[in-house]
């Protein structure tokens, strides 16, 4: 009887939801909530509306499996319902909270900075706090410096917190997947553009688990390293760099917290070459920290200075001309590659 | 603009017909509602009439055998003439109309003379699931079919389906037709509309007839109607309509007739996601166990004994719930019993309503 068991091609947003269903069936724990999840917001009148199902509809159709107990609207208030959330996982429930924009983490960071991610640690192993924050993050849609931001790297420096980010749809659902069966709480990065992109997912149970980066494409000649929307760029600029001559290896993080190291130099090992591509400011940022990393672990093993393709250190301007500027893209990528074959070894 | 008269599609198996004569002469001057031209299937005959008041020019010669949905002749419409409203992409079956009941237009079809019985067809179908029946065996009967909401021609609704809305529609349809009082013929999700009626509203109900149906899905039913919505909420039509062909025909049937299984495929697929993705998760929630005790009209239960979407156990179930409901198992039959064996279908039906 049951249908989706075989893989299919799925946008992203298609995949998150499949994930969240299969999980909430089979954990009567797991509870969701945010702003409009449902829709109707247990309006009367609105009672018999079409779910709206989320700001981009990944939570749409749950309410009327799982009924409103479990899918819940909230107030728009990010302190009050991740402050909800984070105390539900700290006192029995599995939730999952959509904080729309990563950059609302300014108004509900008490509860992940000092309650969320410390109480494992402060009780001894006692607590946990299974929650999972599911949130936006990225440029490209015109949406302007406050909805636009790229804020992995803030919640990856909190010990406590795991930070998790995607590129492509089968990751999507398999590492939802383990955010939700996490104990710890995750935060789960969605590219803004990216959600209607298609891939291939598996049908059924299927879990990608968290702190493991993937070899997206093998290559000799210099490894590219990047997340979420960066990992794709990535594999654009390998295609170019193959038709150049220049051999490509390609790090999907998947995971920024915690990091895998192992992948990343077992990879600069091979390459000698490393350029890392990353959407989030640069100071204190993700590319910083693993280019630190690679030099304290691995400078023996660098043939040319680490390359670095990053947005500037810069609010993301409203402009589309300035922020198209602004992002990374593959060219940009392609460019930086280039530099970094070009120093002498 | 020209008004097509096309070759309608008078059942689900059918995929072409023959024009079996002119009633007009090209160049004609014809009004809406007058007989333009006769046709005739395997099945049966039919005359089709014009949509709008104009001046006809035939394309098709009498005699020709053509595919359903062929332009056999157009009609130039005079100066101010109104249309019949029609859904775009639709075929039309012999004297169907739309009307307005419960504020929403509803494509119904009406035919004979007697007490009523009206066919409530299932998840994702239309009225054309009745066509393969005899209308014969229903002598002294006024027959009843309608497209359900968001199904068919009739209005495609926002929002969600519940039984309650689709129970609404029925009454409201029922009192339009100035019927006090009908026999029911539900199947599957028309089923579960009909006993939602008979519960709510047993003076209006003479007898229940319950095809292909359950009170409640089990779970895994339940998980996969709820996929199969959302894989429609994401993906459209396209991504079900194989699946939902599955769940309805069995292997065996799927492979001795292909061209019924794909004017059904075509259907489906030209079916509003939004209001089939409705439609199901209303099916896949809908629990009518508790209103089973209560119903007093005289009920039989139909089932394909290889039906797997309603398998004969979920209307053993159903008959064993209902007090003094007689139960049918069909053989070499899947779930949609209407189209695969209409022969006994309709002998059982036509005993009973």
């Amino acid at each position: 009887m049951a249908v989706a068991t075989a893989a299919r091609t799925i946008t992203i947003a298609e995949a998150l939801n499949e994930s969240i269903r299969l999980e909430m069936r089979a954990d009567p724990k797991i509870v969701i909530m945010g702003e409009d999840i449902a829709g109707g917001a247990q309006v009367e009148h609105l009672e018999d509306d079409e779910a709206w199902g989320g700001v981009m509809g990944v939570t749409k159709g749950l309410v009327h499996e799982f009924g409103r107990e479990r899918v819940l609207d909230t107030p728009i208030s990010e302190a009050a319902f991740i402050g909800a959330a984070v105390g539900a996982a700290a006192t029995g429930l599995r939730p999952i909270a959509e904080l729309m924009f990563c950059g609302f983490l300014g108004s509900c960071l008490d509860s992940l900075l000092n309650q969320g991610s410390k109480l494992r640690y402060m009780f001894g192993g006692k607590a946990t706090v299974p929650v999972t924050i599911r949130t936006m993050i990225g440029g490209g849609f015109r949406a302007a410096a406050q909805h636009a931001q790229t804020l992995y790297p803030m919640f990856a420096n909190i010990p406590g917190l795991k930070v998790v980010a995607p590129s492509n749809a089968a990751d999507a659902k398999g590492l939802l997947t383990a955010s939700i069966r996490d104990d710890d709480p995750v935060i789960f990065c969605e590219h803004i553009t990216m959600y209607t992109l298609k891939g291939e997912v598996p049908g059924g149970e299927h879990v990608v688990p968290i702190g493991k980066a993937a070899v997206a494409r093998p290559g000799s000649d210099v490894t590219l390293l990047g997340v979420s929307l960066t990992a794709v760029h990535a594999l654009n600029a390998a295609k170019t760099l193959a038709e150049e001559g220049i051999d490509a290896e390609v790090i999907d993080l998947r995971t920024v917290s915690p990091l895998d190291e192992e992948t990343i130099l077992e990879s600069v090992q091979k390459t000698g070459r490393l350029v890392i591509v990353d959407e989030a400011n640069p100071l204190c940022g993700l590319a910083s920290h693993i280019a630190g990393m690679v030099a304290s672990r691995g400078f023996h093993w660098l043939r040319a200075p680490v390359g670095m393709v990053t947005a500037p250190h810069s609010p993301v301007p409203f402009s589309p001309v300035l922020e198209d500027a602004y992002l990374p893209n593959p060219k940009k990528v392609v460019a930086a590659v280039k530099e970094t074959c070009s120093s002498a070894s | 603009m020209p008004i097509d008269v096309i070759m309608p599609k008078m059942g689900m198996g059918m995929s072409e017909g023959k024009l079996s004569r002119w009633q007009v002469k090209d160049g004609d001057s014809v009004e809406a509602g007058q007989v333009v031209l006769e046709m005739e299937t395997d099945k049966a005959t039919a005359e089709m009439t014009a949509d709008v008041d104009g001046v006809i020019s035939v394309v098709v010669a009498e005699g020709e055998v053509v595919d359903v949905g062929t332009v056999l002749g157009r009609i130039e419409p005079a100066e101010g003439a109104v249309v019949k409203p029609r859904a775009p992409g639709a075929a039309e079956g012999p004297s169907a109309e739309i009307l307005q009941a419960n504020g929403i237009a509803l494509n119904v079809q009406r035919t004979g003379e007697g007490p009523a019985v009206v066919f409530i067809h299932g998840l994702s179908s239309s009225m054309e699931l009745w066509t393969g029946l005899d209308q014969a065996g229903f002598q002294g009967r006024t027959l009843i079919s309608y497209d359900l909401r968001g199904h068919g021609r009739s209005e495609q609704t926002p929002g969600a389906h519940t039984l309650r809305k689709h129970t609404a529609d029925l009454v409201a349809l029922l009192e339009t037709l100035g019927v006090e009082q009908a026999s029911l013929v539900g199947h599957s999700l028309g089923a579960m509309i009909a006993v939602e009626l008979a519960a709510s509203r047993p003076e209006s109900v003479r007898s229940l007839s319950l095809l292909s149906s359950t009170a409640a899905f089990p779970q895994e039913t339940r998980n996969t109607l709820f996929e199969l919505a959302s894989a429609a909420t994401f993906g459209g039509m396209e991504g079900i309509a194989d699946p939902l062909i599955e769940l309805t025909f069995r292997p065996a049937f799927r492979d001795a007739n292909p061209k019924v299984v794909e004017a059904i495929r075509r259907s489906i697929l030209s079916s509003d996601a939004a209001s089939i993705v409705a439609a199901t998760r209303m099916v896949a929630k809908a629990d009518l166990r508790p209103r089973l005790g209560g119903l007093t009209c005289p009920t039989q239960v139909l089932v394909g004994s290889e039906d797997s979407l309603t398998p004969p156990d979920l209307s053993r179930q159903l008959a064993a719930a209902i007090e003094g409901a007689q139960l049918h198992e069909l053989p070499d039959c899947g779930h949609a019993a209407p189209v695969e064996q209409p022969a006994p279908v309709t002998r059982l039906l036509a005993e009973f309503v």
